[in-house]
């Protein structure tokens, strides 16, 4: 717009303005606020489905600390099937494992755990999983298994852990060298039960020759 | 010439003006981002900041609750002030990466949680029943608004549900089980022969070079610590007898100031019956209202309203006590609760009302009207409160004073002594160890050893011993560290090295033994040949207090014995003996013969302990994946 017009010429430019592009400016408004009505309205239901996720997980874990076993393994079930993409899942799932190795199921614990392994973006929760899963594997006789899990886990604050495992993995083998070297590793790697791994090591005394 | 800015205002002096009006709109708070004029951070945790007053106050009602924890045990050098605050900073930033991991992985704790969980501390219950007044009691003690403290109370939630997710879930397998049962009860038997040093002491072993070769060398066993003595003015709430009988007007306005904790707000005794709501839309709604208002009918039918409760309410926490939610006030509950239940008449059920938890059927049990406390009836206790809020005062201003002097004439508590009327006392000689020797103990030890006082001289700040009880010292007198002279120390000398020698010569001694056994000489030949007795100790667990800890720890870790020989080995025990041991037999601990329960409780146990190291590991790995920087100075700062 030029510099001097006079208000009929505004009034007028305005109107062309707004013949040209009324359609696309309401558009642009409607399709702002319902974008929007609609981020909040998809917030709210993040929100409330994780608060649902969250008092069943609550309902959940007290079932599990009062007993009821029966009642815990149905709750668990619901809640890894309704809220499956969500932490509680997991959640859920790890809390589980426990009933499943006391009803002698090991192979449902085992496919817990590695669902938790594969789902989880949290690497600590992987860690935890893992171990875990390699653990069970070893007590069911499958070392082998058990190794292989162990070779994947990256070294970070739970070195200390998988290295004892390592030498409970190379024991059951009879490889006595290798667990000697592993419960080391494990002492120096500031893992949980010095004193378990103490023992585990000194029980493995090599004679002295003399 | 506003004609000529109105012809420029089309042109380039337009758009100055427009920039130099924006500018200041622009920078506009901009110092809250640059943290121009901000509080100090202590700590970030991956860019997440730990201001100084969030620390500051966290720290003190951790002192506060320590305080309160210990009653009468308390004592405010109890405890090393420095570590305290580092122990609460490591604390914070643990939280902090717990809560951030929380929030990454999506977890959530509404609103109803966080009500449920307050209602069902028992700090905030009278009779096992949430109470109003206690709960605004205990946030205003620990300085919370109410919203910081649910904020507060929501986070410990969401903390605890990932922390148990990950301790409670932790299982021992069973071959770990029996593993460490093998291990943990296994058995040992053992005979050795002991080779007492006593046996090697020769009499005047050392000689006078060795003696102060000794001397020389460990100047730090025989040193006398430095020590000082100081002087003191004490101030003690009880000592300031100023008299502080108010008259009455004074009376009703210290009574109008404090009109809340006069005033107590209706309460209602309420039960509800919680329909949750599956799902979303319309269909879901309506399903959850039709069967909020079938129990409803249920219940004008003539059913009792616990008994429906029990049967359908999906509040776990109310529904066996047949939905009694104990006595509310106003503001306890959603807003649309706290409406329908405040208006409602006792006994009278309510129509469905919606909340975020769903519809509910609320029932009032008992109405607690509201009552205020009248002046005339609160009289005498407002008069103790008064005189001890004036106590403290005075004991404040008093305190200022005495800081203040302190402080004008650093060299001299006389000009404090004689404004006060306070008498200087003397204390005896202290070392830095001899904390308990004097009142104030470590904060006063700290104060006199400090640079400001021992080294310039000057008088010691204000030190608050207790709320009602303060002091400032100086240093009267002062002595080096000395090393005690040789004669005094010669006796503790020669006993020391005849030990040591002893020692040594019945190791030699023992060691030079071991060959043979190892060839197959029998510890009953060795006995004979040295007239020592063996000692037949036989099976042992780990521990057995038949041995002295030195030996049963060498036991354990010797190799075990392979067929019939006996493994031979030697150990040195702390007062100089010498032990040569026969390991003959080694049992294995094991699982048979528990049952299933005593096996289940056992991995509870061995579960739990291994449950909390994952969980430090866990925290550990979210610390080394997390930029935490610590400013160490400020967190350490004394106060």
């Amino acid at each position: 717009m030029s510099a001097y017009q006079s208000d009929e010429e505004q009034v007028e430019a305005l109107k062309a303005w707004w013949k040209e592009n009324g359609k696309a400016t309401i558009a642009g408004i409607v399709l702002g606020l319902g974008g929007l009505l609609g981020w909040q309205a998809w917030t709210q239901h993040q929100k409330t489905t994780a608060e649902q996720a969250s008092i069943q997980y609550q309902q959940l874990m007290m079932a599990l600390d009062t007993g009821a076993t029966a009642s815990a393994a149905k709750q668990a079930e619901l809640l890894i099937s309704k809220y499956e993409k969500s932490s509680y899942a997991q959640f859920a799932a790890l809390n589980i494992v426990r009933q499943h190795l006391k009803q002698g199921d090991s192979a449902a614990a085992q496919k817990q755990l590695a669902w938790v392994l594969e789902k989880s973006s949290e690497p600590a929760v992987k860690q935890v999983a893992r171990l875990r899963l390699a653990r069970i594997k070893l007590s069911e006789g499958d070392a082998a298994g058990a190794a292989r899990l162990v070779d994947e886990a990256p070294r970070d604050a739970f070195a200390g852990e998988f290295a004892q495992l390592r030498g409970d993995i190379a024991l059951a083998n009879s490889d006595k060298e290798a667990a000697r070297k592993a419960y080391r590793a494990a002492l120096e790697d500031n893992v949980g039960n010095v004193e378990l791994v103490q023992m585990k090591l000194d029980d493995l005394a090599a004679a002295v020759t003399y | 010439m506003l004609q000529s800015i109105r012809d420029k205002a089309q042109g380039w002096f337009a758009w100055a003006i427009v920039v130099l009006i924006s500018v200041p709109f622009a920078l506009w708070g901009i110092q809250e981002y640059l943290g121009v004029g901000a509080q100090p951070v202590i700590a970030s945790v991956n860019g997440q900041d730990i201001k100084e007053r969030e620390f500051e106050s966290t720290y003190q009602r951790f002192r506060a609750n320590l305080r309160q924890q210990l009653g009468d045990a308390y004592r405010a050098d109890l405890f090393d002030e420095a570590r305290l605050r580092e122990d609460v900073l490591q604390s914070m930033v643990r939280d902090r990466l717990v809560m951030q991991a929380a929030d990454r992985m999506g977890l959530y704790i509404g609103d109803a949680q966080v009500r449920g969980a307050i209602a069902g501390i028992p700090a905030f219950q009278t009779n096992g029943l949430f109470d109003r007044a206690a709960y605004d009691r205990v946030l205003r003690q620990q300085g919370f608004s109410e919203q910081e403290f649910q904020e507060q109370v929501r986070q410990s939630l969401l903390i605890d549900q990932l922390t148990s997710a990950i301790t409670d879930s932790e299982l021992i397998t069973r071959h770990e089980l029996s593993e460490s049962k093998r291990l943990r009860d296994q058995r040992r038997e053992i005979r050795y022969l002991l080779f007492p040093a006593a046996d090697f002491v020769k009499p005047d072993a050392a000689s006078a070079d060795e003696i102060e070769a000794y001397y020389a060398a460990n100047q730090s066993r025989f040193m006398l610590p430095e020590r000082v003595q100081i002087s003191y003015l004490e101030l003690k709430m009880s000592q300031l007898s100023e008299s502080t009988a108010p008259d009455e007007e004074e009376l009703r306005r210290f009574y109008e100031d404090r009109q809340a904790e006069y005033v107590t707000p209706e309460q209602r005794r309420a039960s509800h019956i919680l329909i949750m709501v599956d799902g979303e839309g319309e269909e879901a709604e309506s399903a959850a209202r039709n069967r909020a208002l079938e129990a409803r009918k249920r219940i004008q039918d003539g059913e009792a309203f616990a008994t429906v409760a029990k049967e359908l309410s999906q509040d776990p926490g109310s529904a066996e006590q047949g939905g009694d939610l104990g006595f509310i006030e106003p503001g306890m509950m959603d807003l649309s609760f706290d409406k329908a239940l405040f208006a409602l008449a006792e006994g009278e059920v309510s129509a469905p009302v919606r909340t975020d938890f769903g519809f509910h059927l609320i029932k009032v049990t008992e109405i607690r009207e509201g009552r205020t406390e009248r002046f005339e009836d609160v009289k005498d206790s407002l008069r103790a409160a008064y005189s001890s809020n004036e106590a403290e005062r005075q004991f404040f201003r008093y305190s200022e004073r005495l800081e203040d002097l302190a402080f004008e004439h650093p060299d001299s508590l006389e000009p404090a002594a004689e404004a006060l009327g306070l008498k200087i006392v003397t204390s005896g000689w202290l070392s830095r160890a001899d904390a308990n020797k004097i009142l104030g103990g470590n904060r006063v030890i700290n104060s006199a050893f400090s640079e400001d006082v021992l080294i310039e001289g000057n008088n010691s700040e204000l030190i608050e011993i207790s709320p009602d009880h303060a002091m400032v010292l100086r240093v009267s007198a002062h002595e080096e560290a000395v090393v005690r002279p040789l004669d005094q120390v010669r006796d503790e000398i020669v006993t020391i090295l005849a030990q040591q020698q002893a020692a040594a010569l019945a190791e030699e001694k023992a060691r030079s033994l071991l060959p043979r056994l190892r060839q197959g000489e029998s510890l009953e030949q060795l006995a004979k040949e040295l007239s020592l007795q063996i000692e037949e100790v036989g099976m042992v667990a780990r521990g057995d207090s038949r041995l002295a800890p030195a030996i049963a720890q060498h036991l354990f870790g010797m190799p075990r014995p392979e067929g019939d020989a006996a493994v031979f080995d030697g150990v040195a025990l702390p007062n100089g003996d010498f032990a040569l041991i026969a390991l003959h037999r080694v049992e294995d601990g094991s699982l048979d013969g528990m049952d299933e329960k005593a096996l289940q409780s056992l991995e509870a146990s061995q579960a739990r302990a291994k449950g909390r190291d994952t969980f430090e590991f866990f925290v550990q790995l979210l610390k080394e994946s997390s930029e935490v920087v610590i400013n160490k100075p400020q967190a350490q700062k004394y106060d």
